[in-house]
């Protein structure tokens, strides 16, 4: 049996600009993942065979989306094979839709779903890696700072106040949602 | 079939209590009782696994989530019966009862905004105007829910399905004819569970093919009334049948048969339909959302003809 998860374990925390009607959040169904993608990643909207599909991390122009969903959550998906492929259960709700706010949005956003090995100070620039297959699993659509270069590289965040333990004991990183185009994918 | 002046009546009520602090409750429920009379009427997925009212005391706590969830135990297979001679005692076996998950999530209409000033001019039934494209919006997706769990059960003509190991959908040629649709209603009790079918949900262009039947066909007045007064719902071989419109999601010449509920599922509802209406000085807005979950515990129950 697999471990559980803790709700706040991966999850981002919106401190300013959410829960409203107008706030700027967004749904689709996960493209193909080779892993488990927690709450708080980074992804972006494409398109794929005609649909909208979230692929985690950001390519050069993507606006970033943080996710509040998982994956996994209660409210996205209800697995129904075992390992094996008995079968359990066919889901017919819920539909399999994650929701994240848009990095156009007005947001301070503390997330798990960070490079924690990294220092971060206020002002730096964040961006979050393209992957989707399973080797990607620590990495996809994680925020960090490391070689971000403005205007090049396709920047999804600014750290505000940065690294720290939150209430429940979780390592997160706060920042403010920002949408700088880059030339690379991030 | 109210009139233009009992129409405009109802509207001035409808702003009368949106104006009155505090009465904005009353014009919800006002909405609210037609809305979910439509959707009762409307939704396939609705009438073939009627929704059943489930309450915070009847939700599972989970360890990990703090979502709605509720278990819901399956009936446990067991070991056959055996002869044996005397002096031998049976095997054992060790209860282990299967279960599956319901999960939850919302369905919202778009949310819409009006200068009621504007809305003032119209002289239709405005709590119509207001609810009926979201009760559309809100069918489409439920019943676009269901045939998607369907279409991942039986995903594949002449495949068989997992739970059963039998043929669960099939492909069946000569177009729809007597001999056809008798056919098509022995696949499901081909299973080990051995259901019949209850109902039939055809769209409606394939029912038309059944106008055809001659009287020998069909059975003598029945052929008569049909090709004088159209399909009206029916029961028809032992089974109802359903007609939609959702030729999107229920392809012409498909047949899909269902047991009865209680063999498939469960289709759960934690929130009704529920319009949400605010006005804040001259702007009204207003959508519908309801918190709905639902499963196939059980698919021997579910079959899928595309008559060829």
């Amino acid at each position: 049996m697999a471990a559980p998860d803790l709700p706040f374990e991966h999850a981002v925390d919106i401190k300013k600009g959410w829960f409203d009607m107008a706030s700027l959040d967004y749904s689709a169904k996960l493209g193909t993942v080779g892993y488990t993608l927690p709450r708080g990643r980074v992804v972006h909207l494409e398109h794929v065979a005609g649909k909208e599909v979230f692929l985690p991390g950001v390519r050069a122009t993507d606006v970033a989306i943080f996710l509040l969903n998982g994956a996994n959550d209660a409210d996205v998906a209800n697995d129904g094979t075992t390992a094996s492929g008995k079968f359990v259960q066919q889901a017919i709700s819920p539909s399999g839709k994650l929701s994240g706010v848009v990095a156009t949005g007005g947001y301070e956003i503390d997330s798990t779903e960070f490079d924690s090995t990294r220092t971060y100070v206020a002002g730096d620039l964040l961006t979050a890696h393209l992957g989707a297959s399973s080797s990607d699993a620590a990495t996809g659509g994680v925020l960090t700072n490391a070689s971000v270069t403005q205007f090049v590289t396709p920047v999804v965040g600014v750290v505000s106040s940065g690294k720290h333990t939150n209430h429940n004991g979780v390592s997160t990183l706060s920042f403010w949602s920002v949408w700088l185009p880059g030339a690379v994918p991030g | 079939m109210p009139t233009q002046q009992e129409i405009q009546l109802l509207n001035e009520t409808l702003f009368e209590q949106l104006d009155t602090p505090g009465m904005q409750k009353q014009a919800i429920d006002a909405v609210n009782d037609f809305t979910r009379t439509k959707m009762r009427e409307d939704g396939f997925y609705r009438r073939i696994m009627p929704p059943l009212t489930i309450t915070n005391d009847e939700l599972d706590r989970q360890v990990d989530t703090d979502k709605p969830v509720k278990i819901v135990d399956k009936e446990p297979d067991s070991p056959a019966a055996v002869s044996l001679p005397f002096s031998t005692l049976p095997i054992n076996f060790y209860i282990r009862g299967p279960r599956y998950r319901v999960m939850f999530d919302r369905i919202v209409s778009p949310r819409a905004v009006k200068d009621v000033d504007e809305l003032r001019t119209y002289v239709m039934d405005i709590r119509q105007v207001l609810s009926d494209n979201m009760i559309k919006d809100m069918l489409a997706e439920e019943d676009g829910k269901f045939m998607a769990a369907i279409n991942a059960v039986l995903p594949t003509a002449g495949a068989p399905a997992v739970g059963s190991g039998e043929v669960q959908y099939e492909e069946i040629y000569g177009g729809i004819t007597r001999e056809t649709l008798v056919d098509a209603l022995k696949i499901m009790p081909r299973t080990p569970s051995h259901f019949e079918v209850e109902t039939c949900l055809v769209n409606n262009l394939t029912i038309k093919e059944l106008l055809k039947f001659g009287r020998d066909e069909m059975g003598g007045d029945f052929s008569q009334d049909i090709i004088k007064n159209g399909w009206a719902e029916t029961n028809f071989l032992n089974c109802r049948w359903i007609v939609t419109i959702k030729t999107g999601l229920v392809p012409t010449d498909s047949l899909f048969m269902f047991a009865s509920p209680k063999f498939i599922g469960k289709n759960y509802e934690l929130e009704p339909t529920t319009m949400y209406i605010r006005r804040e000085a001259y702007m009204l807005e207003y959508f519908a959302y309801e918190t709905t979950g639902g499963s196939f515990g059980h698919t021997n129950g579910l079959a899928r003809v595309d008559f060829k």
